[in-house]
């Protein structure tokens, strides 16, 4: 859990740059970078009639996925919404590999990021390039979402700005942009040089606080989205980019060739349904309910007045969170059981002297020492992982591995000498030793290892949450991104109840299976 | 039975034993004596194979003690150290009949396939045909052993009079060195110090054995329950008619329980005799030394 209150600065950045590389999770950019790199198509298998769809890590992301989601219901398949897998080289590498089918993507981002080929805008000639890779687009979805600068009405009116190109005679204002937006390839520099700007206070601040400090008169301008929901709720003005700067951010759809008919037909519904005042509103919609379904829902009752529309089934609370826990559990229990079948034997060869026990021991030292997000991105990559369950248990199990070792090797090692000379000296053949007396002796601090490990295991498991394989953690990242603790602590709490209810599990172990012999205290031997 | 020709043994070029010739009396006891670090216990670990000499041979029954024939060597030995040396995980009786279960079961031809190359199960048949003679012939051994159904060899009868006889054994020690019945469900924890190195003793009798080995079996022990210790020891030594080699550091357990009393000092042996020839006869100044250190009541 440790994991998540240190991310959290990071996470509450909360940045829309998930159209480009450069969005506010640093881990995740990493795990982004590895997965392009590799480039390894890892063949999921669909079963028939499920349409899975992706979403990126922002609100806007979301809503387009549970709208999706729905649509694609009512066409009579069974869907499935991976919320917020991550940016768009995680989406991308998904869709080609067929880990998803769809997820909503901007034209921009198509052309700088995917195609790398920055000025490509026009939907007809991306459409083109995108086609020999098996993937396709849906029609324009109605909104572009660019970026946009902003500032207080007051402040706009008082010096009578209205476009960027106004800027130039206010040098002095002060300039507040998200650290990303200050690095970006279409960001603040070329900006500057396009307009001619000479600003003398920049700096950056982060995306949700920047608005913070607009609205308290501590910054003056500051990067925005177009569809943003800040900007309707502080009723801040828009700059109008008047030497057309910013390129276009267009929302699509992109999906694979391959998906059925059926499921284009529905999300073909989509085009032309979304202007950016719907948008900023459902986006709007989602912050405050903190419920992206909801958000959905509100897209089907404005769109679809004419026809009556069965809400989108809501799982209740109770369930949601039973269903977690299970997929949790199910996540700690298959990697632990791995962990314990791979650390005992290990354990037992690192307790003899010489090199190999360092070597174990060292291995499994240095694997512990990686931070659990950057394990989690060199994971996704290798062949057959992915964006998957099995990355996670993967992931758990190398965790899990170094306590097993090192207490079965000290367990061992701590067994007083003169009672190994014993067990050598009345006859026991080396297994016998090892299984009749060795072993035996040294299970209290071999199940103490697996107790470490079960309890570590239940806290990283919410990491799973990040990759889509489900668990507590799932309702942790959706909390971080909306900013919302009630979501969180849906995770949080039975995460760490779960984790009291597995010490104390073990602690019933302890006295069920430890031999009496050894709970008498101090063993006089 | 046990001899000692030409050996010594080096811990990384410090010298623990020069190199010594020695030759234990079959069916007597011989007390190995002398200060800390004299060699008396590496001595004892070379006989049964724990440390391996750094020259010369030990040679067991006629045969060198070497990886061939450990299991073998170690199994017709008794082998006792300070405090018992219990497995504090089992209980008293399990201690005492671990080994002997564990021969049995490994005479179950489904663990034998494959678990064994030829040899070494050739080898371990052998044994196993020991320890069924030492478990089972209770012809030759004490009277409470005789009447037992199964004959030696007979591989009808499985696990039920199998240890069946074992726990008959396991009784019929206990009254030899005078441990109530009812404490051998107890874990070492549970007992005290002298009945731990009963239980300990029971263990290395458990089979039978030829030799006998204690390293220091008493020193932890206080003055009383050492003492009747040492009249019970004296007792099934003589009954056992084994060969028994003692280490201690205690002159006065040595003459008391020893036919020949050996004295170390830094690795080699200084005398060997009785303690009147040690009293009459030293040969070195250290003896009168060593004899002198040994403070008695009656002298003071």
């Amino acid at each position: 859990m440790s994991e998540f209150s240190e991310s959290l600065p990071l996470v509450r950045r909360r940045s829309r740059g998930g159209r480009g590389w450069g969005w506010g999770f640093r881990g995740l950019q990493l795990l982004g970078a590895l997965l392009l790199l590799m480039a390894m198509a890892t063949g999921g298998v669909q079963t028939q009639q499920t349409v899975t769809v992706g979403s990126k890590k922002f609100t806007e992301s979301y809503v387009l996925g549970e709208i999706a989601k729905k649509l694609l219901s009512d066409a009579g398949f069974s869907a499935v919404h991976k919320q917020g897998m991550g940016g768009t080289s995680i989406l991308w590498e998904a869709l080609k590999s067929g880990q998803i089918d769809a997820y909503p993507e901007y034209t921009g981002t198509i052309g700088e990021e995917i195609l790398k080929k920055p000025g490509l805008n026009d939907l007809t000639q991306i459409k083109l390039a995108l086609a020999p890779m098996g993937i396709e687009t849906t029609g324009e979805l109605g909104f572009n979402d660019t970026y946009a600068l902003c500032m207080t009405q007051a402040k706009a009116q008082q010096l009578g700005i209205t476009k960027i190109s106004d800027l130039k005679q206010h040098p002095e204002l002060i300039v507040g942009v998200t650290p990303e937006f200050l690095g970006r390839k279409d960001g603040w520099k070329p900006l500057s040089e396009k307009y001619g700007l000479n600003m003398q206070n920049v700096k950056g601040v982060e995306h949700a606080l920047g608005y913070t400090a607009l609205k308290a008169g501590q910054i003056d301008i500051k990067d925005a989205y177009s569809t943003d929901a800040k900007l309707a709720e502080y009723n801040l003005v828009v700059l109008q980019d008047d030497l057309n700067y910013f390129p276009q951010y267009k929302a699509v759809f992109l999906y694979r060739k391959v998906m059925p008919a059926g499921a284009v037909i529905a999300l073909k519904k989509l085009e032309g349904t979304i202007d950016e005042k719907r948008m900023t509103a459902l986006n709007a919609f989602a912050e405050n309910s903190k419920d992206y379904t909801a958000a959905a829902n509100e897209y089907f009752k404005d769109v679809q007045k004419d026809k009556p529309t069965t809400p989108i089934e809501e799982q209740s609370l109770a369930s949601k969170i039973l269903g977690w826990t299970g997929r949790h559990l199910e996540l700690v229990v298959i990697s632990l059981l791995l962990a314990i079948l791979a650390g005992i034997p290990l354990g037992i060869l690192a307790s003899k002297p010489g090199p190999m026990g360092k070597l174990i021991l060292g291995t499994a030292g240095v694997i512990q020492t990686i931070p659990s997000l950057a394990l989690l991105a060199l994971l996704v990559p290798v062949a057959g992982l992915g964006i998957s369950g099995r990355t996670a248990v993967v992931a758990l199990f190398l965790y899990s591995l170094l306590p097993i070792i090192r207490n079965t090797a000290t367990g061992l090692q701590d067994i007083p000498p003169a009672l190994r000379e014993a067990a050598a000296g009345i006859g026991l053949t080396e297994q016998a030793q090892l299984w009749k007396v060795y072993m035996p002796m040294a299970s209290r601090s071999i199940l103490a290892g697996i107790k470490t490990s079960a309890v570590i295991n239940v806290g990283t498991a919410t990491l799973a949450g990040l990759i889509g394989a489900g668990g507590l953690g799932e309702p942790i990242i959706s909390g971080l991104n909306l900013n919302d603790n009630a979501t969180i602590l849906q995770g949080a709490i039975p995460a760490a109840i779960l984790a009291l209810l597995v010490q104390g599990f073990f602690d019933t172990l302890d006295r069920v299976i430890i031999p009496k012999g050894l709970r008498l205290g101090q063993s006089r031997s | 039975m046990v001899e000692l020709q030409g050996v010594s043994k080096n811990y990384d070029g410090v010298v623990a034993l020069r190199p010594t010739d020695l030759q234990f009396a079959e069916g007597k006891t011989t007390a190995l004596i002398g200060p800390s670090g004299c060699g008396k216990s590496t001595l004892l670990r070379l006989i049964i194979g724990l440390i391996s000499p750094s020259s010369g041979q030990v040679l067991f029954d006629g045969a060198q003690v070497g990886p061939g024939n450990l299991l073998e060597v170690r199994r017709k030995t008794g082998y006792v150290i300070q405090d018992g040396g219990l497995f504090p995980h089992l209980t008293a009786r399990d201690n005492v009949q671990l080994v002997a279960k564990l021969v049995l079961d490994e005479s179950h031809p489904r663990e034998m396939a494959g678990a064994l190359g030829d040899q070494a199960k050739m080898k371990n048949e052998a044994i196993q045909d020991a320890v069924r003679g030492a478990l089972l012939g209770g012809q030759q051994g004490r009277s409470q052993v005789s009447g037992i159904a199964d004959p030696v060899g007979a591989e009808s009868s499985r696990s039920l009079e199998k240890y069946g006889a074992i726990s008959t054994r396991v009784e019929e020690l206990a009254e030899v060195v005078r441990i109530p019945k009812d404490l051998l469900s107890r874990f070492p924890g549970e007992l005290s110090g002298g009945q731990r190195q009963r239980i300990g003793l029971m263990r290395a009798l458990m089979l039978k054995p030829k030799v006998l080995l204690l390293d220091e079996p008493l020193a932890a022990l206080d003055p009383m329950v050492r003492s009747a210790l040492q009249t019970d020891l004296k007792r099934i030594f003589q009954e056992l008619g084994a060969t028994v080699i003692l280490v201690t550091h205690d002159m006065g357990e040595a003459a008391y329980l020893g036919d020949t009393i050996v004295l170390l000092r830094e690795g080699q042996i200084v005398q060997q005799g009785t303690l009147e020839d040690f009293q009459q006869r030293p040969k070195e100044q250290f003896v009168d030394e060593f004899l002198n250190a040994q403070r008695s009541l009656v002298a003071l």
